[in-house]
């Protein structure tokens, strides 16, 4: 058994070859490598070499590696494509890992440049209790204008933003990466005239993920709700097996049987009628209100896990890092990612 | 402690006690403290309580006033102050308590968050180090603020470069913002990120006490519907005896959602 599939595996290698993997061209960390440079104000080219150059390759070969050991046929050219069609199935689970790790890392380093301003060095333990600075000028703020009135627009100003996105960067313990994203409701889409096709973005927002997590909120919620949900089922299937052997003592006494259903029907009437006035719990709400509705674009990500900093600032240097990262952030490239803003004619602010 | 003044008093209170009844006869020393009455002062002051304090006047004697004279005994006043500084007890005034006073009413909820009042040897603020915000002995809260504020003030006394009492209160309160920012975030990415790794939480106290709440919220809304219905019922009897088509006029749109409303329950419950 065990040989004949490996058999089968080999041949589709050769079949497959044409939907393998290659470590995408991030043009600036190219040239970095041919040159053996610095990135200068973020990376030393040891840290290139590793976040990309080994890290990525690495999972490049995993991923093809997956392909071939699922078998997966026609596997979409396109990473994203790919991640769309192999996330929450449990059999492609190490495939879409290696898919989305690639994706967020090639995400974070596409919309890098190069700042000679800043310097990067291992930070001392007393950085830890460092005082923030309380000036409000932001330097390598966005220069394009709609960018920059967009931001403004979702989070006040551009300091705010700034705070708001390095905070969340800085507060992820393990591996993750922090996100802005345009952000659509669907509802509210679909209330606005039918002219344009699909969804209209409205908002800016920052999301967190978390080791290989994406940008799709059906992916990054309603795991509780979820296992509620399977307990429930348990728990249902349990009580029909006990209802079924109740029910075949019951044919030998008639009237046992009878007053077992009525226990069973009182219960259940009750159950209803409480549910008429319950207020639900808060994961039911962010089910019904938060996830289920939003439609996400990544525009920008900063990987924020340790094998980003360790290397060029130390254990203690994730806010220095992540300051450098934000004087590093190609603001253009964010730019050409954003989708069309819809502006709605009026607010109103609630 | 009440202010001790009740033995300077004391023919006041006989006296009151006399004409209430009380004490019948008059004691014997009634008319001579009457005439005679206590000098000294028992009254405990504060020292800046009274304005123009005056020094204590028992060391006044054989001090060579402005005019050529010599004070060469006490007075009746000076004898009623008599070791009046012995028993003064003096006010403490800190800019430290002004401060304190300003941030917190300037930031109540900042009163909300818990506080740890026991400390082993209440020498914690002796490892403080102000020269920035962050303690590892302390969690950061209002006293950061006036600590820091009061830190640097001495640091812009030294190094020469003027800074108000009010510049260095914004900025610690300002550094105080961006460090609670940082806290509260990283609190909410914190909990995201252990939900995310599995991690199931307790029931909130809120949730626990929404589902407390909810059999008082069933039984009212069983009564509320009960007495919905009598109320309409009621409102229908008055308006059938004033009109045949009364119940049209009367109808408002809210009573007609109020009534269309019972009838979907009843429906429902049935």
């Amino acid at each position: 058994m065990f040989k004949s599939s490996r058999t089968v595996s080999k041949v589709r290698l050769l079949f497959q070859r044409s939907v393998s993997y290659n470590l995408p061209s991030i043009r600036l960390l190219d040239s970095l490598k041919s040159t053996e440079s610095d990135l200068p104000g973020l990376f030393s080219n040891k840290t290139i070499n590793e976040l990309w150059y080994n890290r990525g390759q690495a999972l490049v070969d995993n991923l093809n590696a997956q392909i071939i050991k699922n078998n997966v046929e026609n596997a979409p050219a396109n990473l994203e494509e790919l991640i769309k069609v192999s996330f929450s199935k449990n059999d492609l689970n190490a495939l879409f890992t290696n898919a989305s790790l690639l994706h967020n890392l090639q995400f974070f380093l596409e919309s890098l440049k190069t700042n000679e301003d800043r310097s990067f060095s291992k930070a001392q333990i007393s950085a830890l209790l460092k005082t923030p600075s309380t000036s409000i000028k932001v330097e390598n703020a966005p220069q394009d204008e709609s960018l920059a009135e967009w931001i403004n627009d979702s989070f006040g100003s551009m300091v705010e933003f700034k705070t708001l996105l390095l905070n969340s960067a800085a507060s992820i313990k393990g591996d993750g990466t922090t996100w802005l994203v345009a952000q659509a409701t669907y509802s509210e889409s679909a209330m606005r005239d039918g002219a344009s096709t699909g969804v209209s973005f409205d908002t800016l927002a920052i999301v967190n993920t978390y080791n290989a997590g994406i940008v799709d909120d059906s992916m990054r919620s309603g795991q509780v709700t979820k296992m509620k949900h399977q307990k429930q089922l348990k728990l249902d299937a349990a009580n029909r097996r006990d209802q079924e052997r109740k029910e075949m003592a019951a044919g030998e006494v008639q009237e046992q049987g009878q007053a077992v259903e009525e226990v069973v029907q009182e219960t259940q009437k009750r159950s209803i009628s409480a549910d008429e006035n319950a207020l639900g719990s808060v994961e039911e709400a962010e089910e019904v209100m938060l996830f289920s509705d939003r439609k996400l674009v990544p525009l920008l990500a900063i990987d924020a896990s340790m094998r980003a900093y360790l290397e060029d600032y130390g254990i203690y240097g994730k806010r220095q890092y992540l300051e450098n990262v934000w004087h590093c952030v190609d603001w253009d490239v964010v730019a050409s990612r954003t989708p069309k803003r819809f502006k709605p004619s009026m607010v109103f602010e609630y | 402690m009440k202010i001790q003044s009740e033995a300077t008093r004391v023919l006041q209170l006989t006296s009151q006690l006399l004409k209430a009844g009380v004490i019948k006869q008059k004691p014997a020393w009634f008319d001579i403290v009457a005439a005679n009455p206590p000098s000294l002062d028992l009254t405990k002051k504060p020292k800046s309580l009274q304005n123009q304090q005056k020094d204590d006047p028992m060391n006044s004697l054989f001090s060579k006033r402005k005019n050529v004279f010599y004070k060469t005994r006490y007075t009746k006043e000076d004898i009623r102050q008599k070791n009046n500084s012995t028993i003064r007890i003096p006010k403490l005034e800190f800019v430290e308590d002004k401060l304190r006073d300003v941030f917190y009413h300037q930031h109540p909820w900042e009163f909300s968050r818990p506080k740890d009042i026991v400390e082993n040897k209440g020498t914690e603020m002796e490892k403080c180090d102000w020269s920035h915000m962050l303690q590892l002995h302390k969690p950061l809260d209002g006293e950061s603020v006036v600590q820091r504020t009061m830190w640097l003030l001495k640091e812009s006394k030294e190094s020469g470069k003027k800074q108000t009492l009010f510049e260095a209160y914004d900025q610690a309160r300002f550094e105080f913002y961006q460090l609670r920012m940082a806290e509260e975030t990283e609190a909410a990415v914190t909990r995201e990120e252990a939900t995310m790794f599995g991690c199931v939480y307790p029931t909130t106290y809120f949730a626990r006490g929404v589902e407390k709440e909810q059999p008082h919220v069933d039984r009212w809304a069983k009564l509320a519907e009960e007495q919905t219905q009598y109320l309409n019922a009621a409102r229908n009897n008055v308006s059938a005896s004033v009109g045949s088509d009364a119940s049209e006029e009367l109808s408002s749109i809210w009573d007609l959602g109020l009534s269309q409303d019972g009838a979907a329950e009843t429906e429902q419950s049935l």
